[in-house]
């Protein structure tokens, strides 16, 4: 019986301090994000939302932490490691993974395989057309020894919308780096394609 | 949260209400486009393309707004020497058009919906295919017919340069 009461204990800690961390990081909601989320979910206004929500899941989850604090523990640590230094979510940036390339191509190859035509001429005739710019600043990145490839990445956003990007990446010692993009496709179109 | 304006597409003969942007798919993939201002709520973008499609190819044809240093924008402002018609050989994508009555209004973004949906599949600003998504029949005889935006706040110049919204 001691352990249980040990176990509890350490249970009780475990909530008093998370719970006291979530109050001094957590901002309450400004007017405008309110605003919206109710625009999203109309339900929000309602008084049973308000009560499953404001009383029932806070009260459930903290019985939660008091008999399962491991798995509570376990999951407070995971949530600190992904946030960055400053306490919030870092961005995510997009790269291009190395096993995302498909074609090591010259400037040549690409520029021949990139020129826009229009049959009413209102595009530059240029590689790139009107995103030319992106092409010549890539180049103006490029160094001796610097290879070029085709790619094709999955980037899973910050906004949680999933999408398949291609276009020419910068190789630098065996290691992808500047890029421009040709083309985002969503994943649910790319699947089916 | 505010349904937004649309842009326009000009299509075998007709103007419809476009819920797409393929302006904004320029800009990430990289091109530049200025600081728009956003005039009201249903706006947030900042301006409204007009779009049209010639041999199954899509041309910015038209564009109206303000930039946030109070200069009026057109076509010229963004693409410099191509003020009549710009070809959109960077969008690849669906275009939907939004077509018959009202089913839901949603007050958010494109989001309401309507009997049907002409959509129009494009590769590198090329038509592709199209096909019409059936959406329901409106039950309301006297539902609204076509594309609408419900209500919305617009922001004087002043209050916007204060950061405040009237």
């Amino acid at each position: 019986m001691i352990y249980l009461y040990w176990y509890l204990g350490i249970g009780v800690v475990i909530l008093v301090v998370m719970y006291a961390s979530h109050k001094l990081s957590s901002k309450s909601e400004s007017d405008g994000l309110k605003g919206l989320l109710d625009a999203v979910n109309p339900e929000r206004k309602k008084l049973t939302y308000r009560l499953i929500n404001n009383i029932l899941v806070p009260l459930l989850g903290a019985v939660l932490v008091l008999f399962v604090w491991p798995a509570a523990l376990y999951m407070k640590i995971k949530d600190m490691r992904e946030r960055g230094p400053g306490g919030a979510f870092e961005e995510k940036v997009f790269k291009v993974a190395k096993g995302d390339l498909l074609l090591r191509q010259t400037i040549e190859q690409i520029e021949c395989s990139e020129i826009i035509e229009d049959p009413l001429g209102v595009v530059p005739a240029l590689p790139f057309g009107h995103l030319n710019k992106c092409w010549t600043d890539l180049l103006a990145q490029l160094q001796a020894g610097d290879e070029l490839w085709s790619f094709r990445s999955r980037w899973d956003g910050n906004l949680g919308r999933s999408e398949i990007r291609c276009g020419y990446v910068l190789v630098r010692d065996g290691s992808p780096d500047a890029y421009v993009l040709t083309e985002t496709i969503p994943v649910e179109k790319a699947d089916k394609e | 949260m505010t349904a937004q304006i649309s842009e326009k597409l000009l299509f075998e003969g007709e103007k419809h209400a476009m819920c797409t942007n393929p302006l904004g798919d320029y800009g990430a993939l990289g091109g530049e486009l200025p600081r728009f201002a956003s005039n009201c709520t249903a706006l947030w973008r900042g301006y409204v393309g007009t779009w049209e499609i010639i041999s199954d190819r899509l041309y910015l044809v038209e564009l109206s707004g303000e930039l946030e240093s109070g200069q009026e924008a057109d076509l010229e402002t963004v693409f410099p020497g191509y003020g009549e018609r710009v070809f959109a050989h960077w969008y690849s994508g669906t275009i939907r058009l939004p077509q018959g009555k009202m089913l839901e209004y949603i007050h958010m973004g494109y989001g309401s919906t309507y009997e049907r949906d002409l959509l129009l599949e494009f590769k590198k600003g090329v038509l592709t295919s199209r096909r019409v998504k059936v959406n329901g029949v409106a039950e309301d005889e006297n539902a609204s017919e076509g594309y609408s935006v419900g209500a919305m706040t617009v922001f004087s110049r002043e209050n916007r340069e204060r950061g405040d919204q009237s």
